[in-house]
């Protein structure tokens, strides 16, 4: 019984630097689990009954998951940002950014001030992982100490080159070739004040994703063919952006890359993934959802709003709006598709003062969803657009709706060609 | 996320002959709540279906309130649908349009065993319009595709393939005869 103790014993007592009695932890242990109190909480209770603190586990961060706690990290600090919270009427500003260690790179905040600097190498014991839009987050909470180290990550220069399709959300260290298509200049906020950054979208062959560049390059310009070393990959919505950084190696290729606009993607298959940037899919729209047609917004929020009240805004002057949410379905899956004022006007001929007519006339605005679902329910549009995904299921916001163009007779013959073999 | 979530049930495109001939129900795991699909003899695991065809008959057939039955008619068979108080829209629908019309269906299956132990099949609609010829012609077309596509998956090991063939010994020509059928009468217009 005593042996059995023992390592947990062991364990303890060096968490607690050896300055406890072994006989009084073994009790104390027997105690607990007479209690029925798992061993690891018991060890852990024990620990704080001693005054000591755990020992943090080291760990990568290709390795950290969500629930993890006390673990240590050595990292370099890719980006970092301030806010200014309140927590129950205390102001308190809290540091965000991105860290990585070789292995990957991960969002954390910072919930008191370390004093780090972009660029810093730290190491950090007693932070804990807390999930954040779905990806593991590193939280550096009170009792967590964070060290300043005179060294640099290293990061493995001989990394292979990947495809823009092959890029996930959170790898650092990428190597990848594209040309790129469009790029403009933002200004942003920052500690250190105004930044230039630069913003676009990037293709290789098949694959068209967007970027964010945090330092101006001459290279970085609209049809240029550019390789790049040791980026990094941040993923909104399940779509992935490539991020350039000052540590990031630019270089003008003498290739060409073309981009062939990718053909139609069965909905099936698109609802598989986390998310996709500028795809095309066809199929019937089934289902004008309520609250299509025309709707009216809170001019401070753009949320939808019933009888000029905003839920947050109180009384407002609503500005009207037409959208149509549907159901399109191609029969191997179906999605929820989402259309602007523009794009309404455009597949539907109406336009937002004929809507408010219409709606005027019957004295309600039901007629106007009634209106665009006799016009567009069963037939086949083709949407382009960003997918996504959430709680509510899977959405496709059009940036593009169209009818496809007919051909039947020679989708028939085509079909039935291939049944003839 | 790729797992969990909601999904929307696909609507599959299925051509009258082969709705009519389904039989098998199922249902995913055990659970009440657990969407009940029927299965095709070439292998659609419908939970919904998307048809289109010409309304040619329509009648009351309830006693107190409205039930609104209507035949319609695709390349290859009849679809018949019930619309009563729990579909007010489509009952509507089916109350004033006037046939011959062209008309779109998205609804569910449902089937009913008679006393001589016969399935007869229907669709009860969550949505019912009509709709214009070239729509209606399309999604002959589409049909044909997607009831090609499972022929072509018939043999294979996907679990839906399998438990279609085993349940149905499915004779491919028949299903194959049929989508020519539908196609070639596009053609003859």
């Amino acid at each position: 019984m005593e042996n059995e103790f023992a390592p947990h014993v062991d364990e303890i007592k060096r968490a607690l630097d050896n300055e406890i009695d072994g006989t009084n932890i073994i009790e104390d242990l027997k105690k607990l689990l007479e209690y029925r109190v798992p061993l690891d909480e018991a060890k852990r209770s024990l620990i704080k009954k001693y005054g000591g603190t755990e020992k943090s586990i080291p760990r990568k961060l290709s390795d950290i998951e969500t629930g993890d706690r006390n673990i240590e990290v050595t990292v370099q600090v890719l980006e970092l940002t301030h806010r200014t919270i309140n927590i129950k009427g205390i102001e308190k500003t809290i540091f965000s950014g991105i860290i990585s260690d070789g292995t990957a790179a991960r969002s954390f905040t910072a919930w008191d001030d370390y004093d780090l600097n972009a660029g810093d190498t730290i190491r950090v014991t007693h932070a804990y992982v807390r999930s954040w839009q779905e990806m593991p987050e590193i939280n550096f909470g009170n009792r967590s100490e964070v060290i300043k180290l005179d060294i640099s990550i290293e990061i493995d220069p001989e990394n292979e080159m990947k495809k823009l399709s092959e890029l996930r959300g959170g790898e650092v260290n990428v190597h990848t070739e594209f040309r790129i298509l469009d790029i403009e200049t933002r200004e942003i906020n920052t500690k250190n004040g105004i930044n230039k950054i630069l913003t676009g979208f990037i293709a290789d062959e098949v694959t068209k994703i967007p970027l964010t560049s945090w330092v101006t390059l001459p290279e970085l310009v609209a049809g240029n063919v550019v390789g790049v070393k040791n980026a990094y990959v941040r993923s909104f919505r399940g779509i992935p952006t490539l991020n350039i950084s000052e540590n990031s190696k630019v270089k003008k290729l003498d290739k060409n890359i073309v981009y062939s606009e990718p053909a139609n993607i069965p909905i099936g298959e698109l609802i598989k993934r986390d998310g996709a940037f500028d795809v095309t899919i066809e199929g019937n729209l089934l289902s004008i959802r309520q609250g299509s047609g025309l709707v009216f917004r809170c001019p401070e929020c753009s949320r939808v709003i019933q009888k000029s009240m905003c839920r947050v805004h109180g009384k407002v002057e609503e500005i009207p709006d037409m959208r149509i949410k549907a159901v399109i379905d191609d029969g191997t899956g179906a999605l929820m598709l989402v259309i602007d004022a523009d794009l309404t006007k455009k597949v539907c001929g109406l336009t937002i003062q004929e809507a408010k007519k219409i709606a005027e006339a019957s004295m309600s605005h039901k007629t106007v969803e009634e209106e665009v679902s006799r016009k567009m329910f069963g037939k086949i549009f083709s949407a382009r657009g960003n997918m996504s995904k959430g709680d509510f299921g899977v959405t496709l916001v059009a940036k593009d709706v169209w009818e496809p163009p007919l051909k039947l007779g020679e989708k028939a013959s085509e079909l039935l060609r291939k049944i003839a073999g | 996320m790729a797992e969990g979530g909601y999904f929307r049930e696909v609507a599959h495109r299925v051509f009258a002959a082969e709705f009519n001939e389904s039989t098998l129900q199922a249902r995913d795991g055990e659970d009440q709540y657990a969407p009940q699909y029927l299965l095709t003899p070439t292998g659609a695991k419908c939970n919904r279906v998307f048809v289109m065809g010409t309304l040619t008959e329509k009648e009351d057939v309830g006693t107190d309130a409205q039930f609104w039955r209507g035949r319609i008619v695709d390349p290859t068979g009849a679809f018949t649908v019930y619309a009563g108080q729990y579909q007010p829209e489509a009952a509507a629908v089916l109350a004033k349009t006037v046939p011959p019309e062209f008309i779109a269906v998205v609804g569910k299956p449902s089937t009913y065993e008679t006393k001589e132990g016969h399935i007869v099949t229907s669709i009860r609609p969550e949505y019912i319009q009509v709709v214009d010829a070239d729509t209606r012609d399309r999604w002959v077309v589409d049909a044909a595709k997607l009831t090609f596509a499972r022929l072509d998956k018939l043999r294979g090991a996907e679990p839906d393939a399998v438990k279609a063939r085993e349940f149905y010994s499915t004779n491919e020509a028949q299903y194959r005869d049929m989508v020519v059928q539908a196609l070639e009468s596009l053609r003859a217009q």
